[in-house]
């Protein structure tokens, strides 16, 4: 039996992530604002987990949680710890555990043991109901959400669930998970995006938590490479694996979330992409699964899920940089199926030429970014008096992605649409120098042309461009980014220069430690030839990232970051 | 009381002689010069208690008009020497003040008039308004005002000669206005309401979006002012209003866009809302503001004489106005919508200053200014994804014109009733053609709003398409659009819109019913494409299954509802206790559908399938009738535990839509259930709840009011069994329960009061009814 005083050994925290897996529409979480459980920390107490929705913007209706789960026994509510691996989790309570795992992306299996039960508790608005579902199951209806099932295979579920048409909804449901006699209960907790079902049958918890296990496994052999600290890698790896979402509603293909609560951005969704290199089929399936939401202008929109998409902003245009990495590690030409290739090439030739039909409004051929969000970077000092503006990482993005069009082209035979890609890579790289000051690159308002200079790191992003760009101009960068010079500090590279006036601690763009920014500028230093300096780099960020894995850039940067560091 | 009546102008004189001797008056008409003998002097006039100069200035020619002056001068004079006598003036409309700022008049200065008010006689000026009919119509009610120019109701400084007389003469009994001026309109506030004049009141809280068909995004009407008073020109504004749906935001909610402001030399002015079908007119008393479409995408807002307009908005984080290359400015409305302002004519100013902190412009202004000419036009382009300007733009007469001659084709199509029934007609078929949506989003084809601009559900698809079949082409989008988002089981979602599919519910399935009614009025095999046939076999074949699959948990093959949502009557009275029921309206509408894929299937050669069909319909109809026909009535059951549910609810009612597949006693039975004055049927239709039951209910949704939804399917039903006169009948009560009420989703069957929002649903209803009762 579990104490109090024994030692969990957790993948993840439940307060940074929840308990779910690959696809999966739903998980179990903590509610993170207020709460009081420490067993989200994996210690003892009392508290309440919920089945939470990770269907991106559909957790604006309700803040993510669904219902309340609370382990007791014989009725009594008792405290607990919550112990996390990939594929399975666990109540630990004194009385004997209580097991979950997904036996399908849809399918949560829970079985408790030593007349362990579950109480489930749920106030509903209007419209929100409980209802019976086939002779022993309950399905609660979550509008423009989910729908679950849940169905006991052994043991049953009590639900005291009154109606009341008044308010058109079953207002308080309280429901209670109850053992057989030998003290034993297994149920089932499925999610469909339309209205739910009873199955015929229903897999075992043992079927249920092999097939589990399978999946991750397969996932994992991927994604960490042999020889890690399997701790962070299994921690890294589970938070990628966890932020796949299968398609349904607007989605043809899988996407992968940075994080539970918000829809996809694409931009990020590259760097994510790049990660999972070793599995070049889902890499691929992102990338093009932000072409099904193409506008036929050329437009990406800057996020998306399954309901909705923003298109009255665009996303960064890193799936250059993205390819770039994908290319490196994979021979496309005899890997990807031919109308892949294609896809790809169509889809993103309309993005580049996009970028100048419709966001270069004064004609000089620099597109401008308007605002924050389109330049991935939302409470930046950047944006803090100016809304458009110009800079020098979107002419780096579009020059690798005008070199990687190039090298699409020439697989797919189009010889003179090749040369005239590479071309225009060759001119953005010059669009890019044309914000370098001498001493550092800065950006432009689009309005009045006035110079932008923040000391923020983004201004460093043209390191993208690694060794493309001027040896002199690394070089100056790299002594910037160096240790004592105020933006590679313990944990990794701020977001803007410590000494800084527009710095503080507290702004995500103007002081943090960003996963993306790391990534992608200490990459840019090792194709720069600054290879000492991005070693350093990546050791000191991945120290400071350690085992704490709360979003899928985090874990993308903490994979491609390692490879430079081994 | 006595009263002398002098001027130049006969009707007006003869008018008011008319009212007074009406009124017990002593009259002399001395209108011409002399009566008899009798001339205007002042031993003359002395004996009256009155003198009334009927002059009408704006009927008068330039010669006249000094010839007037140099009459009314003297005739004030002498009355100078008679203060004791009542001494009344017909004034001069261009005397008016324009607005309150009272430094402009309408028109010119009238000597005589400008001096009256010094001198001291018993003197009252009663203005006119600027349009003085002398054959206008008689409202009988009039508003007062004092020395600005007043607007009626619909937007006019006008009154004719027999509200002005009528004024005149009460102030001549009520005496409120000695030495003072005063000035009145016609009140025309029983006129706003007149739908040959005004189609729609956008300001009666009716909730209508005035928009094109396609559209999504309209112009809504907040706080134009409901007081009729006639002051001035009522203040408030109008809103551009997003009708996209969001993820998180209930239909309808946080919609609100640009408010709109009419300028008129920098400052704001009041006016007043005039409705027609393609233009909606912001009038003022400076000229008018017209707004139309030239696309579904892009509004047009035109101004004249030198109007202008004002657009204003506290916009939300991360929401925000830029501007864009050229002329044009872009609101960024996040996740909802893009608006491009270009405009085309005159300029427009916009102040947006940026936020750093909110990432938005959180409060933008802008200012459209005219012309040179006094004109401007403004382009508004809206989309779902970044904007852009267009190549070309249509003037806004070829604008109007297209959207007009796509409304006009429409109208065309809906079939005419009685004279009657006419306005009605048309209302409903503008409520019909703006709440059409193009594709979006979720939305691969043509769909239609419910109501309020919101949901677009399954079961009213077939409605829709019931009612508007004379386009056969429209009916069979509206039919088969649900099934591009079918689930993966076979389920229909409960109502998709371009940002929401809410598959997490259903509603019945009535595609069955709806496709008798049609097959009985179309060839299916001649006017719908194959394609499209067998993609809608397919989907309803689906979509019926699912019902016969998943929805009878007690496994006593008739499927149930899980609640009064899931059914329709959200409220109805069988779900009083229970949420979980199973009746025969359920069990009729999947029998429907069973049979009539029998029938696609036939028409498609696929006769096995075809006899397969027929065969499950059959056991069907045949279980219901077993389980839920009492011998009087059929009732519901509670699921699982088979408890009955004897309610008095119309849905107990709705297997008449089988038609004749029903043994005729049952269908005779039921008939003369609902043919019993003040159970069911009432002067407007079917009551859903029996106005005599324990459960009946002014309020709610189905616990009484006749409801579209109802009285189309059981009328259709009962046209189907044969029962034609009995359909008509109710048909006809229903459809003329809209005479005069305006197209509103409520009726009463007790006190036949009406809510007053716009339904499209209930325009289909009346429609699809209409047609029954005067065409079939």
């Amino acid at each position: 039996m579990f104490t109090a005083y024994d030692k969990l050994n957790n993948t993840f925290s439940m307060g940074a992530a929840s308990f779910t897996c690959a696809g999966a529409n739903f998980g179990i979480s903590v509610k993170m604002a207020n709460h009081t459980n420490p067993a989200h920390l994996g210690e003892w107490g009392n508290g309440a987990t919920y089945l939470t929705t990770m269907k991106g913007a559909s957790n604006a209706m309700n803040n993510g949680t669904l219902i309340q789960l609370v382990p007791v026994h014989h009725g009594r509510v008792i405290p607990f710890a919550v112990e996390t691996s990939p594929y399975e989790m666990k109540y630990r309570t004194e009385y004997g555990d209580i097991c979950c795992c997904f036996a399908e992306p849809s399918l949560l299996l829970i079985k408790g043991e030593n007349n362990l039960g579950l109480k489930i508790e749920k106030s509903c608005g209007e419209h929100g109901v409980i209802r019976k579902r086939g002779q022993k199951g309950w399905e609660l209806t979550e509008a423009l959400i989910s729908c679950f099932v849940f169905y006991p295979q052994v043991g049953e579920i009590a639900m005291d669930s009154k109606w009341e048409l008044e308010r058109m909804s079953t207002p308080l449901i309280r429901g209670e998970v109850l053992p057989t006699e030998d003290g034993t209960f297994e149920i089932t907790i499925e999610e469909t995006e339309d209205l739910g079902y009873v199955r015929e049958s229903y897999p075992t918890y043992e079927e249920g938590l092999a097939a589990a296990k399978a999946t991750w496994e397969e996932f994992y052999g991927k994604i960490a490479p042999e020889g890690g600290e399997k701790t962070a890698d299994e921690a890294a790896a589970y938070i990628l694996w966890s932020m796949l979402e299968q398609p349904s509603g607007r989605l043809k293909r899988s996407i992968i979330h940075s994080d539970y609560t918000h829809a996809a951005p694409t931009w990020t969704a590259c760097l994510i992409a790049a990660a999972l290199k070793n599995d070049l089929p889902l890499a691929l399936e992102i990338l093009l699964g932000q072409l099904d939401q193409q506008e036929p202008n050329g437009e990406i929109p800057s996020m998306f899920d399954h309901t909705n998409r923003d298109c009255l902003n665009a996303g960064l245009p890193l799936q250059g940089w993205a390819l770039n990495k994908l290319m490196e590690a994979h021979d496309f030409k005899t890997e990807v199926p031919e109308e892949t290739l294609k896809a790809l090439y169509e889809g993103y030739s309309k993005w580049a030429d996009w970028f100048l039909k419709y966001r270069d409004d004064d004609q000089d051929g620099i597109p401008q970014t308007e605002g924050s969000v389109e330049a991935g970077s939302e409470d930046s000092p950047i944006f803090k008096f100016f809304y458009i503006v110009e800079l020098p990482e979107v002419c780096a993005y579009l020059s690798l992605l005008n070199e990687k069009l190039a090298d699409l082209a020439a697989m797919l035979g189009l010889g003179a649409e090749a040369a005239e890609w590479k071309m225009k890579a060759a001119e953005y790289v010059d669009k890019t120098l044309a914000f370098w000051n001498g001493e550092r690159f800065l950006g432009r308002d689009h309005y009045t042309g006035a110079m932008i200079n923040t000391e923020s790191l983004q201004f460093y992003r043209p390191l993208v461009l690694g060794d493309r760009l001027p040896e002199q101009v690394v070089d100056i960068m790299a002594e910037d980014l160096t240790v004592g010079n105020g933006y590679l500090v313990k944990g990794g590279l701020l977001s803007q220069r410590m000494t800084s006036i527009d710095y503080s601690k507290l702004s995500v763009n103007g002081g943090s430690i960003l996963p993306t920014d790391n990534l992608m500028i200490i990459d840019g230093l090792m194709a720069a030839g600054q290879e000492d300096l991005a070693k350093e780099a990546a050791a000191i960020f991945l120290k400071g990232v350690g085992k704490g894995f709360s979003n899928a850039e985090t874990a993308a940067a903490y994979f491609l970051l390692k490879e430079i560091v081994k | 009381m006595k009263i002398a009546i002098v001027g130049m102008t006969a009707l007006l004189g003869e008018k008011i002689a008319s009212e007074c001797k009406n009124r017990g008056m002593e009259v002399t008409s001395f209108i011409g010069g002399a009566e008899g003998d009798l001339k205007p002097s002042k031993d003359v006039l002395g004996q009256f208690d009155a003198v009334i100069d009927a002059t009408d200035w704006s009927k008068l020619t330039v010669d006249e008009r000094e010839e007037a002056i140099l009459k009314a001068e003297a005739l004030a004079d002498l009355m100078c020497e008679l203060p004791e006598v009542r001494y009344i003036v017909t004034g001069d409309a261009g005397m008016l003040y324009v607005d309150g700022n009272k430094n402009r008049v309408v028109g010119k200065r009238n000597a005589f008039l400008a001096g009256l008010v010094q001198m001291p006689s018993n003197w009252t000026c009663f203005t006119p308004a600027e349009t003085f009919l002398a054959e206008g119509e008689k409202t009988g009610a009039y508003v007062l005002g004092r020395e600005i120019r007043l607007i009626n109701s619909l937007g006019e400084n006008a009154i004719s000669y027999d509200d002005f007389v009528l004024a005149l003469v009460d102030e001549l009994e009520q005496k409120h206005f000695i030495r003072k001026k005063f000035t009145a309109v016609s009140d025309t506030s029983a006129l706003q309401m007149n739908k040959e004049l005004n189609l729609i009141d956008m300001t009666n809280g009716s909730g209508t979006t005035f928009k094109a068909a396609g559209a999504y995004f309209g112009i809504f009407a907040d706080n134009t002012g409901k007081k009729r008073s006639g002051l001035a020109y009522q203040s408030g504004k109008l809103n551009i209003v997003s009708r996209r749906a969001m993820p998180g935001d209930v239909p309808g909610t946080n919609d609100r866009l640009l408010s709109l402001y009419p300028l008129y030399q920098g400052e704001q002015v009041g006016f007043a809302v005039k409705f027609a079908p393609t233009e909606l007119k912001m009038v003022t008393a400076y000229g008018d503001i017209s707004i139309t479409y030239a696309d579904a995408n892009m509004m047009y807002i035109k101004g004249e004489n030198g109007l202008g307009l004002k657009l204003e908005q506290n916009m939300k984080a991360k929401d925000c106005y830029k501007k864009r290359a050229g002329k044009a400015w872009e609101g960024v409305y996040r996740w909802r919508c893009s608006l491009l302002l270009n405009p085309l004519e005159g300029t427009l100013g916009m102040s947006a200053p940026w936020n750093g902190t909110t990432q938005s412009t959180p409060h933008v202004e802008g200012l459209v200014i005219p012309n040179a000419d006094g004109d401007f036009l403004l382009a508004i382009q809206e989309s779902a994804a970044a904007a852009m300007e267009r190549e070309s733009y249509p003037t806004y007469e070829e604008a109007y014109e297209k959207t007009t001659a796509d409304w006009e084709s429409f109208l065309a199509k809906i079939p005419e009733f009685t004279p009657e029934l006419a306005i009605a007609r048309k209302e409903a078929a503008w409520i019909e053609w703006s709440s059409l949506l193009e594709p979006s989003g979720f939305l691969k084809r043509k769909s239609i709003f419910m109501t309020l601009g919101t949901m677009a559900s399954s079961w009213q698809m077939t409605h829709q398409a019931v009612a508007l079949h004379h386009d056969f082409e429209l009916a069979t989008e509206l039919l088969v659009n649900m099934i591009d988002n079918i689930g993966k089981r076979g389920q229909f979602s409960d109502f998709i819109l371009d940002g929401q599919n809410q598959c997490q519910g259903l509603h019945p399935t009535t595609q069955g019913w709806a496709l008798k009614w049609l097959m009985g009025l179309h060839d299916f095999k001649t006017e719908m494409p194959r394609e499209t046939l067998e993609y809608l076999y397919d989907g309803y074949g689906q979509w019926a299954n699912w019902f016969t699959k998943y929805r009878d948990d007690d496994n006593d093959g008739l499927p149930q509802f899980d609640d009064g949502d899931e059914s329709g009557y959200d409220d109805a009275s069988p779900f009083v206790d229970y949420a979980d029921i199973e009746g025969a309206d359920i069990a009729a509408y999947v029998a429907c559908s069973l049979d009539a894929l029998g029938d696609v299937a036939e028409i498609l050669g696929r006769d096995e399938e075809a006899k397969e069909w027929h065969e499950r319909a059959d056991e069907m109809i045949k279980k219901m009738i077993e389980t839920y026909w009492n011998g009087e009535k059929f009732i519901a059951l509670r699921n699982h535990t088979h408890e009955v549910i004897d309610s008095e609810c119309i849905t107990d009612y709705m297997p008449i839509i089988l038609g004749k597949k029903l043994p005729q006693e049952i269908i005779d039975k039921m008939t003369a259930d609902l043919l019993v004055e003040g159970a069911f049927l009432s002067n407007v239709g079917l009551a859903t709840e029996k106005i005599t039951s324990d459960q009946f209910r002014q309020a709610g949704f189905s616990r009484g009011f006749a409801l579209p939804q109802a009285n189309l399917m059981i009328l259709t039903g009962l046209y189907m069994a044969g029962k034609k006169d009995e359909a008509k009948m109710i048909a006809t009560r229903y459809s003329n329960g809209m005479i005069n009420r305006g197209i509103a989703q409520f009726m009463n069957p007790v006190n036949e009061w009406k809510a007053t929002f716009n339904s499209s649903w209930v325009a289909c209803g009346f429609i699809a009814l209409a047609d029954m009762a005067f065409n079939m």
